[in-house]
C-alpha cells in the first residue's frame, strides 16, 4: 500500500519543486509609503518569495553557502533563471546561505538570464589614472546622494536613478549579487546595492571603495533573508525582524558600478 | 557472456581512470556537506585583544581633546580619527597601516589589512577591545571545492559531466556484473532497492509531507 502511494508521490517529486522563484514578483511599495521604522509593521503588497534559506531554493545540488552567517546567503539552489550552479561555499567565512536564498533575485525583479551577471573588468579611472574595476553600464553622472539622506528619506528617491559612493562593508559571497555601501561617519547607515542580474560584485570587495548608479527601490525583504543580512552581514537591524514578517528596506538596483 | 566480460573490463578501466576525481569530489562533498558547521574553503582565526578606549590610544593629544573624545566620540576630527587608526595599528604590533579603515557602525571601526575579509580588525571603542580576524585558504580542500563546484566553468563543465556519466556507468555496470544470488536477483537487488528508496522517502518526508 505504501509502495503504491510512493510511486505517484515520487512522480510528483520528479516533476519539479513547488517553489518557482521565477514566478515571484518583488513588492513595489508605493513611493508615498515611508520606509517603516523597525517597530512599524506594514502588510506586504504582494507575496514575497517564501523561502528563507537555501533549503527552499532547490533546483540544484546544494552548495556550501558563503558569507559568515549561520545560514548563508548565502543559498543553495538556483536563483531565478540562473542556471543550475552547484551551491558554492561562501568566499568569506560564512557558514551558510540559508538566509540568502533567492532574496536578491526577488529584489532584482527578474530572473537571471544567461549571458548576464557579467564580471567586472579592469579600467583606468579617468580622474585619478588609477586602476579600478568597472562592472555593468558605464556610470552616467546620476544625481549623487548620501547614504544617510537616502535611508532617512527613501520616498524622496524611490524610482529615481542616483549615484552612491562609499566603503563596501558587506557583500554577497555566494552569488556576488549585492554589496553594501556604508555611510560616511559613525551613523551606521548602510544601503544594499543589488547588482544581479546586471553584473557580479568582484570577489574580495569588502573594505574597498565603490561608486554605483542605479534605481532606488523600497522592497520587502523576507524575514529569513532580513535576519541573515543583519546577523551575518551586519546589514540592517536584527530587532526589526519580528514575527517572521517581511522587513521594508531601501535598495539600489544597480546599473553600473566602479570598485576602487 | 561476452558482454559481461566487456562490461567488467570497462568497469575496471573507467574505475581506475576516475579514481582521482572520485577522491576530489568525495572530499569536497564531505567538506561542503558540513558547510553549516564550518567554512569549507577557509579557516577563520579570531582573537580579541584589549587595547583601551580611544582617549587612551590618543595619549599624545592634549588632555582637553582626550576628555572631549571620551565624552563624545563624534567630537573626533578626521585627523584624530587617522591618529586613532594609527594607534590601533601600532598597538597590534603591525608595521604597515591598513589598506582602508572606516566605521561599520557607531561602535565598530574596521581596519582592512588585506584585500577583502582576509585580515581585518574591528575595534570597539566602547569596550576598548579589538577583534582580529584572519582567514586563510584551506589547502587542497579549497582546490577540491573549486573543481567540485565548477568554479572554472568553460571546458571543465564537460569534464565534470563526463565524470558524472562515468559514475553512472560504474553504478549500473557494477549492478549488472555480479550474477546469481549476490546480484540484482538476490542480495544485490535488495541493497539496490534500499539505496533507491532511501532518497525518495527522505524527499517525500522532508519536502512534501
Amino acid at each position: 500500500m505504501k509502495m503504491k502511494l510512493m510511486i505517484p508521490i515520487a512522480a510528483l517529486a520528479l516533476a519539479g519543486c513547488k517553489d518557482n522563484p521565477q514566478q515571484v514578483t518583488p513588492v513595489a511599495v508605493p513611493a508615498a509609503q515611508a520606509v517603516a521604522a523597525p517597530e512599524k509593521k506594514t502588510e506586504p503588497a504582494a507575496v514575497q518569495e517564501g523561502h528563507a534559506g537555501h533549503e527552499g531554493c532547490t533546483h540544484q545540488p546544494a552548495e556550501p553557502a558563503a558569507d559568515g552567517h549561520a545560514g548563508h546567503e548565502g543559498c543553495t539552489g538556483n536563483h531565478g533563471g540562473e542556471a543550475h550552479q552547484p551551491a558554492e561555499p561562501a568566499e568569506d567565512g560564512h557558514a551558510g546561505h540559508e538566509g540568502c536564498a533567492g532574496a536578491h533575485e526577488a529584489e532584482a525583479g527578474q530572473g537571471i538570464e544567461p549571458g548576464q551577471n557579467t564580471e567586472a573588468v579592469a579600467v583606468t579611472d579617468p580622474a585619478t589614472g588609477a586602476a579600478i574595476l568597472a562592472a555593468g553600464a558605464k556610470l552616467a553622472g546620476a544625481t549623487p546622494v548620501t547614504i544617510d539622506d537616502l535611508i532617512a528619506k527613501p520616498e524622496r528617491y524611490a524610482g529615481k536613478t542616483v549615484r552612491v559612493a562609499g566603503n563596501i562593508s558587506a557583500m554577497c559571497h555566494h552569488r556576488r549579487g549585492w554589496f553594501a555601501v556604508q555611510a560616511e561617519g559613525r551613523s551606521g547607515a548602510v544601503v544594499r546595492v543589488v547588482t544581479t542580474p546586471s553584473f557580479k560584485v568582484p570577489e574580495n570587495s569588502i573594505g574597498k571603495k565603490a561608486r554605483a548608479e542605479g534605481v532606488v527601490s523600497i522592497v520587502e525583504v523576507p524575514s529569513g533573508a532580513a535576519r541573515h543580512y543583519a546577523a551575518d552581514h551586519k546589514v540592517g537591524d536584527p530587532a526589526a525582524v519580528k514575527d517572521d514578517k517581511p522587513v521594508q528596506a531601501v535598495i539600489i538596483r544597480a546599473t553600473g558600478a566602479e570598485f576602487l | 557472456m561476452a558482454w559481461r566480460r566487456v562490461l567488467v573490463g570497462l568497469h575496471r578501466d573507467i574505475g581506475f581512470l576516475i579514481l582521482g576525481l572520485t577522491l576530489v569530489y568525495g572530499v569536497s562533498g564531505i567538506a561542503v556537506n558540513h558547510r553549516h558547521h564550518w567554512n569549507p574553503n577557509q579557516s577563520v582565526q579570531q582573537e580579541v585583544v584589549k587595547l583601551g578606549p580611544p582617549a587612551e590610544l590618543l595619549g599624545d593629544l592634549p588632555q582637553a581633546r582626550r576628555e572631549a573624545i571620551a565624552a563624545d566620540l563624534d567630537a573626533m576630527t578626521r585627523e584624530e580619527e587617522r591618529l586613532l587608526i594609527e594607534s590601533v595599528t601600532r598597538s597590534l604590533g603591525r608595521q604597515a597601516g591598513p589598506k582602508n579603515a572606516f566605521w561599520r557602525g557607531p561602535d565598530r571601526l574596521s581596519l582592512f589589512f588585506e584585500t577583502g575579509n582576509a585580515d581585518t580588525v574591528d575595534y570597539e571603542p566602547s569596550t576598548g577591545t579589538a577583534l582580529r580576524t584572519r582567514m586563510r585558504d584551506r589547502p587542497l580542500v579549497r582546490d577540491a571545492n573549486y573543481l567540485h563546484l565548477n568554479r572554472i566553468k568553460g571546458a571543465w563543465t564537460f569534464v565534470a559531466d563526463a565524470f558524472a556519466l562515468c559514475l553512472i556507468f560504474l553504478g549500473i555496470s557494477g549492478a549488472l556484473i555480479v550474477r546469481g544470488r549476490q546480484g540484482l536477483r538476490g542480495r544485490g537487488g535488495i541493497l539496490a532497492l534500499a539505496g533507491i528508496v532511501l532518497p525518495i522517502v527522505v524527499v517525500v518526508l522532508k519536502r512534501y509531507l
